[in-house]
């Protein structure tokens, strides 16, 4: 099969597969050490209050004489946690309800369609304020609230794909030799549904990371934890924009949109190679 | 009479690799030639380039001479301006698609889409407009009606029938007929191509008739040009050509038409898929697929006369007689 | 036929609507009854507790208190701010229309600015100009909204004060005219409004350059080229037309995007809309305003919707014979 091969050249063949590789590798390197690299306790206050760039602080300083740089490395954890683990969930539960309403049809169908339907027109963001707010923030209440939000697009692709998947002979002819419908699932449905729900995971990633970032921005984070979103907030309600402390506003959100960029063109790079049809269009 | 269209040497190449690789031709004025040939042998990329409409990425070469009745000066077309091919297009010659829904915008009422062809290349009043717009719908089989309808509302059929109102909009010598009929039914299709030859007569239309479908060629036309991997590898008279074909491809091709009341039923199709006409097989194009294939066919045949106003492309060429071939032999690799 | 499809995207809407109204209802509820924190005052006596808890209706079964909680919803009763002491439906009343305001401009310079673009590249699809318009869009699709807000702060107020950095107004200042008064909204509206289209900007983009490419491979499109209609003609007469109609809907999926930016870039730029009134609910946990901005919020977005689909029903001939 050239499916190996094929991702291979996919990931390391544009510039858009190595790119995001790149970022990619190189932020969970840093989310898994970025404690040990840091040249600066993340937390630690000094009296040099919002410091521009220095050999001694190559991003300057917080509001509360803190080192820019050991936040930013320190906080990268939390996003890339965040987003996978809620990307994680969201590809559970989106997969089990499109599976659930795709393969059993009827009033399953249309109950989870409707249930669906709601997530996909209530505004995420206000959702994932009033639940995190109900909720005390935490880490897990965080992931939490972000995957069960936003599984429904997940769930909506599942289940057309799973439709179509039950229609065709081998499906019908398993059935017909009396396979059970876990047997079906397990061996005919899920494997060819793995590789889309893995393409839109990937992007949902993306959009967990932003979520967690908004969230924090908000003061709806963790606030145990360093995150990106939590540097922007602290930057943000301290005033540093309006000081001109450049150092401490660009960082944060410059990461985001990297790895944000970096995630999405990967999930894009995956959506092509299983609809080629998308491959012409771009 | 000087003929109403001369192709000479045209090519079309796409990164440099031939899509289109040396066809020539000739149409008199009111002919019908067909186009016959598989998907992908560069036919409708020969009729594009005929009105100079590949997108930018095909570049085409060769001679292309249109001589219109009451045109003074014969119009070469690769010569001519972008602003220049404007005025020609739709005025002297003018297409039919085969994809009767998508050859009209869905979004724009009928009538105003007749119009729009019209106002480009006459001045005429918005009455005049209306009744040369209820004319040319009632010519095709119409009512005036079906000018205010959008695409959608309109069967396949109607559809089909407004597209050559369309082509007929601004009284050209050549329309160009893609697969026009692909799309329907039979039925459908049986009207259509009747349509056609009326109009055609009637108007003294010049046609060219491109379909894979030999079946509606053979009613439709006069001469039939086969094209194979972007070139003609035989031309002649409907009649002779059907009666005794002379390239080995063009012979298969009919074979492979199913006949009324013979026992075999469906016929075999030709094994093998075409090769892609930028990378053809050393020699004789069609070698790798053709059964009386011999030494001569190392060296790539040119078209030659091998009969009366009868050209092919083929080193045996006349074929007196063609050898038996079996039908198993045949139908192999007819599935690989 | 048309009048069955139209009552069907109403129902939809309305179906979701009651969605809205049961989740509102219940999360509220399950946090734990309102009077709680009431409760907690000191010396408050279980008399009193109770006497508050039937005051709220509390006492009621849950069904009933469901029928109390959408009677009071739709007469417009939202219950009172516990921050400003205000009834809550007075304040979005009044913050309504500075969202409206922000809102409404950013997403119609999207829509413009992002179609123009998504034109622009899919006729030069593989060039430079795409590449180019492709890059910033994505760079703009993957950055958080208030991120870019502040950087606009930071320049355009900052380091090269040009706009006032935040609120609608210039404050204490007597207008000679409303004119005046609108130019000065106006000052203060181009950064949020900026942030806005930004936001909207690169995903309008996309959704423009793909459907353009599309419709740019459709028979339509040889054939006007082939009536001897100029490739400018074609693209502007036949192409944008077909091409905006998925626009249409698919930005309805946007709206939801487009509350959540209203929340993020009023906080960033002190907007005194419906976000700023959110985003101090949650800091102040205020939890009858935020149920009652986060019900004006899906309210806001359901009812986008059905308006793209009716857009759409009389833009597309197609849909209204369906």
């Amino acid at each position: 099969m050239s499916g190996e091969r094929g991702v291979r050249e996919l990931l390391l063949g544009t510039w858009r597969g190595r790119f995001g590789i790149a970022v990619l590798a190189l932020t969970v390197f840093v989310a898994a050490f970025g404690g040990l690299l840091a040249p600066y306790d993340p937390y630690a206050s000094s009296t040099d209050v919002l410091e521009p760039p220095s050999w001694s602080h190559i991003l300057g300083t917080t509001e509360n004489g803190s080192d820019v740089f050991s936040q930013l490395l320190v906080g990268t954890r939390v996003s890339v946690v965040v987003g996978f683990a809620a990307a994680l969930i969201s590809a559970v539960v989106g997969s089990i309800v499109g599976l659930a309403g795709g393969y059993f049809g009827g009033w399953t169908d249309r109950i989870l369609d409707a249930f669906e339907n709601w997530f996909l027109v209530i505004p995420t963001l206000p959702l994932m304020i009033v639940l995190a707010r109900v909720l005390s923030p935490s880490l897990t209440v965080l992931i939490a609230v972000i995957g069960l939000t936003s599984w429904a697009g997940t769930g909506r692709i599942v289940r057309a794909q799973v439709l179509t998947l039950r229609e065709r002979p081998f499906v019908e002819r398993a059935r017909a030799l009396g396979a059970g419908d876990t047997y079906i699932i397990r061996t005919h449905i899920l494997p060819n549904t793995l590789p889309l729900i893995f393409a839109n995971t990937v992007l949902i990633v993306a959009v967990a990371i932003l979520s967690e970032a908004a969230l924090a921005f908000l003061g709806l984070g963790d606030p145990t934890r360093i995150s990106w979103g939590t540097m922007l907030e602290n930057a943000f309600s301290s005033g540093a924009p309006s000081a001109g402390a450049w150092w401490y506003v660009v960082p944060p959100g410059l990461c985001i949109t990297i790895l944000v960029l970096a995630v999405s063109l990967l999930g894009f790079l995956f959506e092509e190679y299983i609809n080629p049809r998308l491959r012409e269009a771009t | 009479m000087s003929p109403l269209l001369e192709i000479e040497g045209l090519r079309v190449t796409h990164d440099g690799k031939p899509i289109v690789d040396g066809v020539d031709l000739t149409l008199e004025p009111g002919e019908a030639l067909a186009l016959a040939g598989e998907s992908g042998c560069g036919k409708t990329t020969t009729a594009l380039a005929t009105m100079r409409l590949l997108p930018p990425s095909l570049e085409q070469s060769g001679v292309i001479t249109l001589r219109p009745e009451g045109v003074a000066e014969p119009i070469n077309i690769g010569r001519r301006t972008e602003t220049g091919m404007r005025l020609v297009r739709w005025r002297h010659i003018s297409l039919v698609f085969q994809g009767a829904m998508n050859s009209l915008d869905p979004v724009q009422r009928v009538g105003r889409q007749l119009a729009e062809a019209i106002r480009l290349h006459e001045r005429a009043s918005s009455a005049e407009l209306a009744a040369r717009i209820a004319e040319l719908l009632e010519t095709v089989g119409l009512t005036a009606g079906v000018g205010d309808r959008y695409p959608h509302e309109l069967s396949g059929g109607q559809r089909q029938r407004v597209m050559i109102a369309l082509a007929l909009a601004c009284r050209p010598s050549l329309v160009i007929a893609d697969e026009p009929t692909t799309a329907l039914d039979v039925v459908m299709q049986a009207q259509v191509l009747q349509l056609l030859e009326r109009l055609r007569e009637e108007l003294g239309l010049a046609l060219i008739l491109i379909s894979h479908d030999l079946g509606v060629l053979a009613e439709t036309c006069d001469r039939i040009a086969v094209m194979y991997a972007g070139r003609i590898v035989e031309i002649g008279a409907v009649d002779g050509v059907f009666a005794a074909p002379q390239h080995p491809y063009t012979k298969l091709l009919l074979d492979s038409l199913p006949v009324i009341g013979d026992e075999r039923g469906l016929a075999a199709a030709i094994p093998g898929a075409p090769p892609h006409p930028g990378e053809p097989p050393p020699g004789c194009r069609f070698r790798p697929r053709c059964p009386f294939s011999g030494d001569r066919c190392d060296v790539d045949p040119d078209r030659r006369e091998v009969g009366p106003r009868h050209e092919a492309a083929c080193h045996y060429a006349p074929w007196e007689r063609w050898p038996e071939i079996e039908p198993a032999a045949a139908g192999e690799g007819g599935a690989a | 036929m048309s009048g069955r499809w139209l009552a069907g995207k109403v129902g939809a809407a309305v179906l979701t609507l009651v969605f809205v109204l049961v989740f509102n209802f219940f999360l509220f509820r399950a946090v734990g009854d309102p009077t709680s924190q009431l409760a907690r005052l000191p010396g408050a006596t279980d008399e009193q507790i109770e006497q508050l808890r039937e005051d709220y209706g509390l006492d009621k079964p849950l069904l009933g208190q469901f029928a109390d909680y959408v009677g009071d919803t739709v007469t417009l009763d939202l219950g009172i701010s516990q921050t400003t002491r205000e009834p809550v439906w007075d304040e979005i009343v009044a913050a309504l229309p500075w969202t409206l305001l922000l809102v409404g401009t950013g997403t119609l310079l999207a829509t413009l600015i992002g179609a123009w673009m998504g034109v622009k590249a899919a006729t030069h699809r593989g060039t430079r100009t795409d590449d180019g318009l492709l890059g910033f869009s994505l760079f703009t699709y993957a950055s958080p909204e208030y991120w870019i807000g502040i950087i606009l702060i930071l320049v355009f107020a900052v380091a090269w004060p040009i706009f006032p950095a935040g609120q609608q107004v210039t404050p204490g200042v007597e207008f000679a005219s409303w004119f005046d008064e609108a130019l000065d909204v106006v000052d203060h509206l181009i950064l949020p409004m900026t942030a806005m289209t930004l936001m909207l900007l690169g995903q309008y983009f996309l959704i423009m350059r793909s459907s353009m490419v599309d419709v740019l491979t459709e028979d339509f499109i040889t054939v006007k080229r082939a009536t001897g209609l100029s490739r400018e003609r074609v693209i502007n007469r036949h192409a944008v037309p077909n091409a905006l109609l998925p626009l249409v809907t698919l930005s309805a999926i946007q709206f939801g995007a487009v509350a959540g930016g209203a929340i993020t870039i009023e906080t960033v730029f002190s907007w005194p809309g419906l976000g700023e009134l959110s985003f101090n609910a949650i800091n102040d946990k205020d939890f009858p305003m935020l149920q009652g901005t986060f019900l004006v919020f899906s309210f806001g977005v359901i009812f986008a919707n059905l308006l793209a689909d009716v857009l759409y029903f009389y833009l597309d001939p197609r849909v209204q014979s369906r």
